[in-house]
């Protein structure tokens, strides 16, 4: 009996079961094959026909479909091929999915390549846009896959009908099969001819109502392979004549090293060499490259257990005195001075002055750490020509340039091997280990597999940025707000990425949420300051968003209580005007049984955001034991992305974000004290327990149209915000801070 | 203080094209980054490198912001004498900053 | 004693390498460049002031950079021009340009017959993925371009990355104000 089709089997069961009531698709059968363990590798031995380069036909009829976009569970193997085989009319059992090439991105332009002068983007490049980030794989990638598969299709359709002397529009394509009349053919056969077949019109894609494939709840074709153990992930690298690196850079970010006494630990078993990996002139931090020191052995033991043997002298820094209370009271000071205007509309400080009701509050978030399963390792292979990367890459064209740029290498020579990722969450686009680990192989001249500890990982980790806010409101008779005042002081990613972006102190990332929410109020003024730290800060799922919902929703609900509203209701006729916003907040109020009438110690709370175009709302309920034991009983979301390609998997993304953001709103914070990370493993960094996990519920309220918002992220900004108020109606008593745990909640 | 650094054979064959490599240390501040507070750095560059061979003018570069910091260039002269090659660097604040090689031709 | 680290040392070498590096590195012509190079207009007005025209033949000036670059922040470029380097027949004055770029002059040299060859090779900044331009003047007043397309990946990414949600908040507001302004008419 086949173990592993047992277990996907279940999976699969445990999926539908947790839909629950909603929409639930059909369940297609097992796909015929699994994708290959490693997925830059093509599942089959033999190339097959490339019809174009999105998919190629092998003989027996199996259909690789190519994915620009990085597997970190997210499940674009399964989804981004979904979108090419609705259009393409092949059978979905004959399809496997691997990743497009990182080098022909960079070396081959998309075939309706066509600029006006001076004005080019990434999409221009045969697979448009590789990497993850900003929840943008169905959302950016979808009408150019639905073309590339319609394209295919006609072109096996033309072939056909020149084969057959018919003409095209009597050809029809279903289930792999071409047929006209009494005449079939199968995609395999005409995969050859279709391949040189020119289109003179390309053809128009479907609109949604037209979907066969897409919004079913298709198995993951990533399953088996992640059950069975046998995915590759890149800790999984191993190399002919590889060796290990253990790697370790100053504590303090970016801080240099004094000294190391190599010369203590080269008699250790298996113990190579020792590499210094010395920052070139130029490469500041944006380059992402810091002093270190790498040992390197004939095993990842053997270098570790070396490493921490090995005496080093860090350098002292001008950041060795920084701590996480001086950076919170220097933001928080700077809430008290005007800061940079995003917006500023009416008279915000009048309306506040002649309001009945003055609302106020602060709200601060600490740094955070990515925490992803999958230590950071990244492996390189230097040879005269030729350089080859593999890795976890949330950007893998990226890792192939940072390669090059360190080697002095032409990226033409430079190939990535994207693994699956063992989490992502923004962290593995920053490709900072890549260089780290290319300026490694570059010194020891073999290949070499690099792996930081989780303490590396963690203490070198790019952060979600710290933010402090401060709200104020002006409430009318009716208890609807006038005038809205929000001030953020934070540390701002654009500073560090393009800081060009910032004009007169202004970056308006830091604003998410504070700035881009919904409501109508009258008159608003939002205004900011950047206070960065030596921190390196990154994306982290959601951005900005993951700390400012559960201010500003904390605030909402702060104004509606000030103002003698439900807080739904209050929502509710803020957005009057907006068909998705309201759509969201009443299927919410129906789904959860929402009401503020609860017994003491028991609460209710709402959070609602909107991210990359996409909509979320959730409820949560809660129960706070007398001395403030905290239990999240259950989160209801309420989701509009405009359509679905694959509800199972959208619901995963949305439990996924939920579980992630009450991580971080619960217990995970990253502290600094003498300008070091101080929670380096899980012992200090929480994460959400499975005792912990409340039951959670995904409402589907599609609002249709032109909408396609993305799912990676927007689940995760409202469940912060949504417990917190929850927490507020049980014990009378609002968390301001995150991680929640730092608030006293007992109560009564 | 820029630390200059430059790259020059020291003896040539007569009219043999050599090729120079310089590099200066400098910040070469675009005007675009902004500091810890979110505010401005003022550009600051060096807008300007000469290199005069024996007093004539051989190479004349009109530095901008797009110059990435330590500004780095490679280029060819003619030696046509032996001689002195001087190498300067006007700073947007007024500064100057020189060296020079000498090459023998023979 | 070596002047730069072995780092660059090999970036040298491979700027200097000859044949079957420098091969690889040029890149096959955008197809529009066969004919014209279309600079745009500010880069135009620059190359006007400069050179008296913007009319650029496409030919005898070549530039070597990557393909794929992460950060933009300092990009390998030569720039090179097909030409004896004589007093009768010189370059005079090669210009690139990135309009990505808030301002877009990337390098302004001037040179003539004592340089020998007319190759300049340096490091540059690039804000965002777009075309890279070269011109050339040579000494009989013929003008020469050059464009060349480059990928900044970390760049671009920023660059979008939030626009739906700005984009949206913006028709809200713009929706809002109209409502408002109606409502006071009335």
């Amino acid at each position: 009996m086949n173990i592993h089709n047992v277990s996907r089997r279940k999976f699969i069961v445990t999926s539908a079961t947790a839909a629950g009531g909603m929409m639930l698709g059909f369940n297609l059968p097992a796909q015929a094959a699994q994708m290959n363990a490693n997925p830059w590798e093509l599942p089959t031995d033999k190339e097959g026909q490339e019809v174009n380069a999105w998919l190629a036909i092998d003989p027996d009829g199996t259909v690789t479909i190519r994915v620009g976009q990085s597997e970190m569970g997210e499940g674009v193997f399964t989804s981004m091929p979904m979108i090419v085989a609705e259009e393409l009319h092949v059978d979905w059992k004959m399809v496997k999915a691997a990743y497009a090439s990182g080098n022909r991105y960079l070396r081959q332009k998309a075939e309706d390549y066509q600029v006006a002068a001076g004005i080019l983007n990434e999409d221009h490049q045969v697979y448009r846009r590789m990497g993850t980030g900003g929840s943008g794989a169905v959302r950016r990638s979808r009408t150019f896959l639905q073309q590339a598969g319609a394209s295919a299709r006609e072109r096996l359709k033309e072939a056909a009908a020149q084969a057959w002397g018919v003409a095209r529009a009597d050809v029809t394509a279903k289930d792999s099969v071409l047929s006209s009349g009494n005449r079939t053919g199968t995609f395999a056969e005409f995969a050859t001819a279709a391949s040189t077949v020119a289109l003179d019109v390309e053809p128009v894609i479907k609109t949604p109502d037209q979907f066969n494939l897409l919004g079913a709840s298709v198995a993951r074709l990533d399953t088996p392979l992640k059950v069975n153990g046998s995915a590759t992930y890149g800790i999984d690298i191993r190399l002919p004549g590889m060796v290990y690196a253990a790697v370790r850079a100053n504590p303090v970010p970016y801080g240099g090293i004094d000294s190391y006494d190599a010369d203590a630990i080269m008699g250790l078993p298996g113990v190579i060499q020792v590499v210094e990996i010395v920052p070139g002139e130029g490469q500041d931090l944006r380059s992402g490259l810091q002093p270190a020191v790498a040992v390197i052995a004939n095993s990842y033991t053997r270098a570790l257990s070396a490493l921490d043997q090995m005496p080093i002298k860090w350098s002292a820094t001008p950041n060795d005195g920084v701590n996480s209370r001086d950076l919170f009271a220097d933001a928080n000071a700077a809430l008290g001075m005007p800061g940079a205007i995003s917006v500023d509309e009416g008279d915000t400080a009048g309306a506040i002055a002649g309001a009945t009701t003055v609302v106020e509050g602060d709200y601060q978030a600490p740094y955070q750490s990515h925490a992803c399963m999958e230590p950071f390792n990244c492996t390189v292979h230097i040879t005269d020509n030729r350089a080859d990367v593999y890795g976890s890459f949330q950007n893998p064209p990226g890792a192939l340039a940072v390669v090059a740029e360190q080697l002095g290498m032409d990226p033409i020579n430079v190939f990535s091997h994207t693994t699956f990722l063992g989490g992502g969450f923004g962290r593995r686009s920053r490709n900072d280990e890549p260089r780290q680990a290319a300026e490694i192989a570059r010194q020891v001249g073999r290949p070499v597999k690099m792996v930081w500890t989780r303490e590396e990982d963690m203490m070198q980790n790019k952060m979600r940025p710290m933010a402090v806010a401060r709200f104020k409101a002006g409430l009318g008779p009716d208890g609807m707000p006038v005038g809205w005042h929000a001030r953020v002081a934070g540390h701002s990613i654009t500073a560090h990425i393009r800081p060009e972006r910032i004009e007169n102190g202004l970056d308006n990332s830091l604003l998410a949420a504070v700035r881009n929410h919904p409501y109508n109020i009258p008159n608003q003024l939002v205004d900011m300051h950047v206070r960065n730290s030596h921190i390196p800060v990154h994306y982290w799922r959601s951005v900005n968003a993951s700390q400012n919902v559960f201010m500003a929703e904390q605030f909402v609900d702060e104004m509606a209580q000030a103002g003698g509203h439900d807080p739904l209701d209050f929502r509710l006729k803020m957005v009057e005007d907006l068909e998705d916003w309201s759509l969201v907040l009443n299927t919410l109020k129906e789904k959860s049984g929402w009401t503020t009438d609860l017994p003491p110690g028991t609460g209710m709370g709402i959070g609602i955001s909107e991210e990359f175009g996409t909509v979320v709302g959730q409820v949560a309920t809660v129960t706070v034991s007398r001395r403030g034991q905290l239990t999240i009983d259950k989160i209801v979301a309420a989701v509009d992305c405009g359509h679905l390609v694959n509800p199972a998997i959208a619901e995963g993304q949305i439990e996924s974000a939920i579980v992630y953001g009450l991580s971080a709103c619960l217990a995970g914070e990253v502290t600094i004290s003498g300008g070091q990370v101080v929670e380096n493993n899980f012992d200090t960094f929480k994460v959400l327990r499975i005792n912990e996990m409340p039951i959670i519920e995904t409402h589907w309220a599609l609002t249709g149209g032109d909408k396609w918002g993305g799912l990676g992220e927007p689940g995760l900004p409202p469940v912060a915000a949504a417990v917190a108020n929850a927490i507020f109606y049980a014990t009378g008593k609002r968390p301001r801070e995150m991680p929640i745990v730092h608030t006293d909640l007992s109560w009564g | 203080m820029a630390t200059i650094r430059i790259s020059i054979p020291e003896t040539a064959a007569k009219d043999e094209i050599v090729e120079i490599r310089t590099l200066i240390s400098h910040p070469m501040d675009n005007g675009y980054n902004v500091d810890a507070r979110g505010q401005r750095i003022p550009r600051h560059i060096l807008h300007t490198f000469i290199v005069t061979y024996n007093g004539v003018e051989v190479f004349h570069a009109n530095l901008h912001p797009a110059q990435s910091t330590n500004p780095y260039m490679v280029f060819h002269t003619v030696a046509v004498e032996t001689g002195t090659l001087e190498f300067t660097w006007l700073d947007d604040d007024g500064s100057v900053f020189s060296d020079t090689r000498t090459i023998t031709v023979q | 004693m070596a002047m730069i680290d072995s780092t660059r040392r090999s970036f040298v070498t491979r700027i200097g390498g000859g044949a079957g590096a420098m091969a690889l590195l040029t890149v096959v012509p955008h197809p529009a460049s066969a004919e014209t190079i279309d600079l745009p207009e500010r880069e135009s007005a620059i190359l006007e002031a400069a050179f008296g025209s913007s009319v650029l033949t496409p030919g005898k000036i070549s530039l070597d950079m990557p393909i794929l670059a992460e950060t933009g922040l300092s990009v390998p470029v030569t720039f090179k021009v097909d030409s004896p380097m004589t007093e009768a027949d010189h370059v005079t004055r090669i210009m690139g340009f990135a309009p990505g770029n808030p301002e877009p002059v990337l390098a302004d040299y001037q040179i003539g017959p004592r340089a020998g060859l007319a190759e300049v090779s340096t490091r540059i900044r690039l804000a965002r993925t777009g075309f890279v331009y070269a011109a050339a003047k040579l000494s009989d007043g013929t003008l020469w371009g050059t464009k060349f397309s480059i990928i900044v990946t970390l760049g671009a990414c920023v660059e979008d990355i939030f626009d739906l949600d700005w984009q949206r908040d913006a028709e809200r507001r713009a929706m809002r104000a109209e409502a408002r302004a109606a409502a006071a008419a009335e």
